[in-house]
């Protein structure tokens, strides 16, 4: 029996009774609560239950009421009103805590359940967070990088939205310049360059940049030092600047690193600089060395390959950067004319240019993730309306005895932070482990996920936090309200065996039918991003896809200076591989699919004249070997394909079916003649069929293939169709281009199944994640809907019974809750389908080949969805077909 | 269901009744109306005391420490001259009070 003087006196230490007179009072009211709790002990409750009951009544205002009678007594010297009010609060959460906790460890099996529940919850929403954290919060590692801007031209829609700068754009803009500090342009080398230096060449990565590129970042060199505009100059010797790892790795760390000369393809480069760890502008997975970009002056307004950074100039508007920027524009033209007059010149800053192609995804992350949360709460809230209803005669005690409903909801708000802070330590840690896994699967088109460096950090930590008071509230209040407005007197005369009052039920199935709803739509949603997958896995590109090894290899002009010794090379590389015994053909292409294209061009048929303003119309552009059309698969519609013949004539091309019917429409293509890149007359020997060339999304655009032969490249890929696994020739191929040349290297040996697969890279990690959280949310439901029909089932004990002793048979028993539990989940499911319609049609621009109100996808979903409802209704069902009537009809006269 | 104004103004009169003819403790009090009552009228100890010691105030009741044989010492109260008068006068308003609403609304008594 607890010593409720000690209690009294200390709810009543601030209440200035007069010394004399205290004990009396203390004595008295103690002896009343001592009566009370042996009264609720012998009416059934625990001793623990009984005191928390009693606890509840020794509010503020209760005891407050008593004190008044002796306000007489002045205030002595050490009774601060003030802080005992705020020591009183924190001892009634203290003991609003201690009961919680021991209420919630007798209840062991909802805890777990519940805790589990919003973990799930949490951990999701934390690794959601963590990505937009390092995407759109955490600044990027440059100095004031909000001042930092990209320049780029803003072009129609149709060919491409936007184009990078010519060299003459580039030069204007800096010259002219008065709203930039610093402006610097950068290529990125996409295949890499032949570094030799270890035991093998090795292919690097990297980019040109020109002389102020890291002075516009703000990011200097560790060691030595950055480039500048004297590096630009035409006689500027070749520099390179290396990065943190590449220095630690392939130069061992050297000490004497400044200075030295190292190989980059056949050419020697003097480092000048190391750069720190971390640093990965432009590109982060390939960020190991950056050249002196040396631009040769502009003859022409042509060659938009200049990626271009600026500085903007502290206090310069946005209007004042664009007028700039158009009268460059307007410089540029009458400079060099002839060239497009329909683009604009613009600017954006540079972390937008970068995440622009990730926010889509990441919003429609963050929703599936908010609505899993969703799920998560609602049941954990169903799970606490059932057992405050099995409480209810303990809550109800309460009520009469005069808790407010105001302390009965701390007293929940309290238990529900215990399970919320439970589960939010469950959930960061479950984040931490899964962010860990899912990392691996960050799409290659998304560089700026790996680069920012995904951690669980501070703020994310913050986040978690917020979500689980969010949680708290959200899961806490409904149950607190409900139990703060339920009827006192019914609950005692049921003596808590009822199913709760009707009201709750209706609750709780309208819960029940809201999850369901939650999880058709997250369902959903990952089932079209998961079909979209498949359709792009296995789109057409117009080529065999089986059977194909590729390879990239890049020749070092220093050595290779004549198109002689290029077309020697390719052509006896082609020759060894044919000699391999399961190798049917050989090629060699500047250009892969599904998305490997490196070049586009422009073209004009001749005798065919351009409206003024029109800028000519622009091919996807390959060079390739003779056998490359047979090695690939593609199919000859007209005329022929590249030949012996074409080694010494000048100017044959090979156009692809789509620019035959656009270009020529209906007439015979084949000698028709046309100019390419403005200055090459070539005339067309042959139609093939289509190819996609820029990503399996899209159609296949107009093509245009020139010999190799005739305009070698020296990066270039070799392609061999094999008769069985193309993975077996791997090691012949590296010995055969060792052995005609022992320094160059062979990169990226992939199957082009294997460039299939990266370039649906990133709708493969929007199905991945979508799957999990439609996973976790469609157990979330199953687990709901069981918690709630066991419930039901059990409060139902009488009906049963009733029902079993007139003559019901077990299997009519269980079809009639079987059937109550799926009118519920088809509720659920119906609306969700509607929900369904609605928001996927947000998600249109990321499917492919599948509707957004894809019947099959929603009606598959439908059957899963009830399937599952079925399995978890089933065992409560069952086990309320076996109950005896006897013991049921008992259960309720004993009261 | 009772209306709080009604519950506080009956308070005083019910316990003026119950210890009409015997002295009573506080617990003994808020048991015998809440059963008397068929639940539907409950006192707390928030309500009761400050309630007593308002009425031992104001001179209608007088408690007393009183240690009978085999238990502990327990308060109890008993009426004075003064409340019995306040008892006999609330009673008779009472009784108005019930004809006539009774007379206006036609509500009976059992």
């Amino acid at each position: 029996m607890r010593d409720w003087r000690l209690v009294v006196r200390e709810r009543l230490a601030g209440a200035r009774i007069t010394p004399s007179a205290e004990p009396d009072v203390v004595e008295e009211v103690a002896q009343h609560l001592e009566d009370q709790q042996r009264e609720l002990m012998a009416r059934g409750m625990t001793e623990s239950d009984a005191q928390g009951v009693l606890l509840a009544q020794l509010s503020d205002d209760a005891l407050g009421q008593i004190a008044t009678r002796w306000r007489r007594m002045p205030r002595t010297a050490d009774v601060d009103p003030r802080a005992s009010r705020v020591s009183r609060w924190l001892s009634d959460v203290r003991d609003d805590l201690r009961y919680g906790l021991r209420a919630l460890r007798k209840a062991p099996g909802f805890t777990v359940v519940a805790i589990a529940t919003l973990g799930l919850g949490i951990a999701g929403t934390t690794v959601m967070y963590s990505v937009v954290d390092a995407v759109l919060v955490r600044s990027l590692p440059f100095a004031e990088p909000q001042s930092i801007v990209r320049l780029f031209h803003s072009i129609p829609a149709d060919l491409g939205g936007r184009q990078n700068l010519s060299v003459a754009d580039f030069f204007a803009a800096r010259s002219s310049s008065r709203s930039f500090t610093t402006m610097a342009t950068y290529s990125v080398f996409d295949n890499g360059v032949t570094y030799v230096g270890g035991d093998r060449p090795e292919r690097v990565y990297g980019a040109a940049v020109s002389g102020e590129f890291f002075k516009t970042l703000g990011v200097a060199p560790v060691r030595g030092r950055a480039f500048s505009i004297a590096d630009e100059a035409p006689e500027a010797p070749s520099l390179a600047i290396i990065g943190y790892d590449f220095w630690r790795r392939r130069l061992g760390g050297a000490e004497n690193v400044i200075g030295r000369a190292i190989n980059l393809q056949g050419r020697a480069v003097t480092v000048v600089g190391v750069m720190p760890p971390g640093f990965w502008f432009p590109r982060g997975d390939r960020a190991e060395f950056w050249t002196n970009n040396r631009p040769q002056p502009p003859r022409c307004e042509c060659g938009f390959s200049k990626r271009v950074i600026a500085r903007l100039k502290p206090g310069v508007s946005p209007q004042q950067m664009q007028s700039e920027l158009d009268a460059v524009a307007t410089s540029v033209r009458a400079s060099f004319p002839g060239g497009p007059s329909t683009w604009t010149l613009m600017g954006q800053p540079l972390r937008d240019s970068l995440v622009s192609d990730v926010k889509p995804v990441l919003a429609l992350l963050m929703g599936a993730v908010a609505l899993v949360l969703l799920i998560a709460c609602v049941n954990v809230t169903n799970l606490v309306l059932t057992r405050a209803t099995s409480r209810e005669t303990e809550l109800s005690v309460r009520v009469a005895l005069g808790a407010s409903g105001l302390r009965l909801a701390r007293q929940l708000i309290v238990e529900t932070a215990v399970l919320a802070i439970a589960g939010a330590s469950v959930g960061v840690a479950l984040a931490w482990w899964g962010l860990g896994s899912l990392l691996q699967f960050i799409p290659e088109s998304a560089p700026i996920l790996r680069d920012a460096g995904v951690v669980v950090n501070l703020r994310v930590l913050i986040a978690a936090a917020a979500f689980a008071l969010a949680c708290m509230f959200g899961v806490g209040l409904l149950p607190a309200w409900i139990a703060a407005h339920s009827d006192a007197g019914n609950a005692m005369r049921d003596g808590g065996r009822g199913g709760g009052s009707r009201q709750r039920r209706r609750v709780r199935d309208a819960l029940v039918v809201a999850e369901f709803a939650i999880s058709v739509m997250l369902v959903v949603g990952a089932g079209l991003m998961i079909r979209s997958l498949a359709k792009l896995r296995h789109v057409d590109l117009g080529v065999h896809t089986d059977g194909l090894l590729t390879a990239s290899i890049s020749l070092p002009n220093v050595r290779y200076g004549s198109m002689e010794s290029i077309v020697g090379f390719a052509d006896r590389l082609q020759e060894r591989l044919r000699e391999v015994p399961a190798v049917s053909h050989a090629a060699v292409t500047v250009g892969l699919p599904p998305d490997r294209l490196t070049d586009a061009t422009n073209f004009k048929p001749e005798g065919m004249s351009l409206p003024p303003g029109e800028w000519e119309p622009i091919a996807d552009h390959l060079w390739v070997t003779d056998d490359y059309f047979a090695t690939m698969g593609i199919p000859l519609v007209a005329g022929r394909i590249f030949d012996g013949r074409d080694r010494d004539t000048n100017g044959v091309a090979v156009i692809s079916n789509a620019l035959a019917k656009q270009i020529f429409r209906g007439r015979n293509p084949i000698g028709q003649r046309m100019l390419v890149s403005g200055d090459t007359r070539v005339t067309i020997i042959g139609v093939v069929g289509d190819v996609k060339y820029s990503g399996p999304a899209e159609s296949a655009r107009i093509t245009l293939y020139q010999s190799f032969n005739q305009f070698p490249q020296w990066t270039f890929s070799v392609v061999a169709r094999v008769n069985d696994d193309p993975t077996m020739i791997v090691t012949p191929l590296r010995r055969i281009v060792a052995s005609i040349d022992p320094e160059i290297a062979v990169a990226e040996v992939l199957t082009l199944r294997d460039l299939v697969d990266a370039s649906a890279s990133a709708a493969r990690f929007r199905a991945l994640v979508l799957a999990i959280f439609a996973g976790t949310a469609l157990l979330l439901a199953a687990i709901g809907i069981y918690g709630v029909m066991s419930f039901a089932v059990a409060a139902r004990t009488r009906e049963i019974g009733v029902r079993v002793a007139l003559g019901a048979r077990a299997r009519d028993v269980t079809t009639m809750l079987l059937r109550d539990g799926l009118a519920r989940a088809a509720l659920g499911v119906g609306l969700g389908l509607v929900g369904a319609a609605g928001i996927t049609r947000l998600m249109t621009k990321l499917l492919f080949g599948v509707a957004a109100t894809d019947p099959m996808t929603f009606g598959t979903v439908s059957i899963v969805l009830l399937v599952v409802a079925a399995g978890a209704c089933w065992l409560p069902a069952r086990r309320a077909a076996r109950v005896d009537p006897i013991i049921a009809l008992r259960a309720d006269s004993g009261g | 269901m009772l209306s709080p104004e009604l519950k506080k103004g009956s308070a005083e009169f019910l316990i003026l009744a119950l210890i009409e003819h015997q002295p009573r403790h506080g617990y003994e009090l808020s048991k015998l109306i809440e059963s008397r009552s068929k639940g539907v009228l409950t006192f707390h100890v928030a309500s009761l005391y400050p309630l007593l010691y308002r009425m031992e105030d104001r001179g209608w009741i007088v408690g007393r420490w009183v240690e009978k044989a085999g238990e502990r010492r327990r308060r109890f109260y008993r009426i004075t001259a003064d409340g019995l008068k306040a008892l006999g006068a609330q009673r008779k308003s009472w009784k108005e009070f019930v004809a006539a609403i009774g007379s206006i609304a036609g509500a009976r008594h059992a």
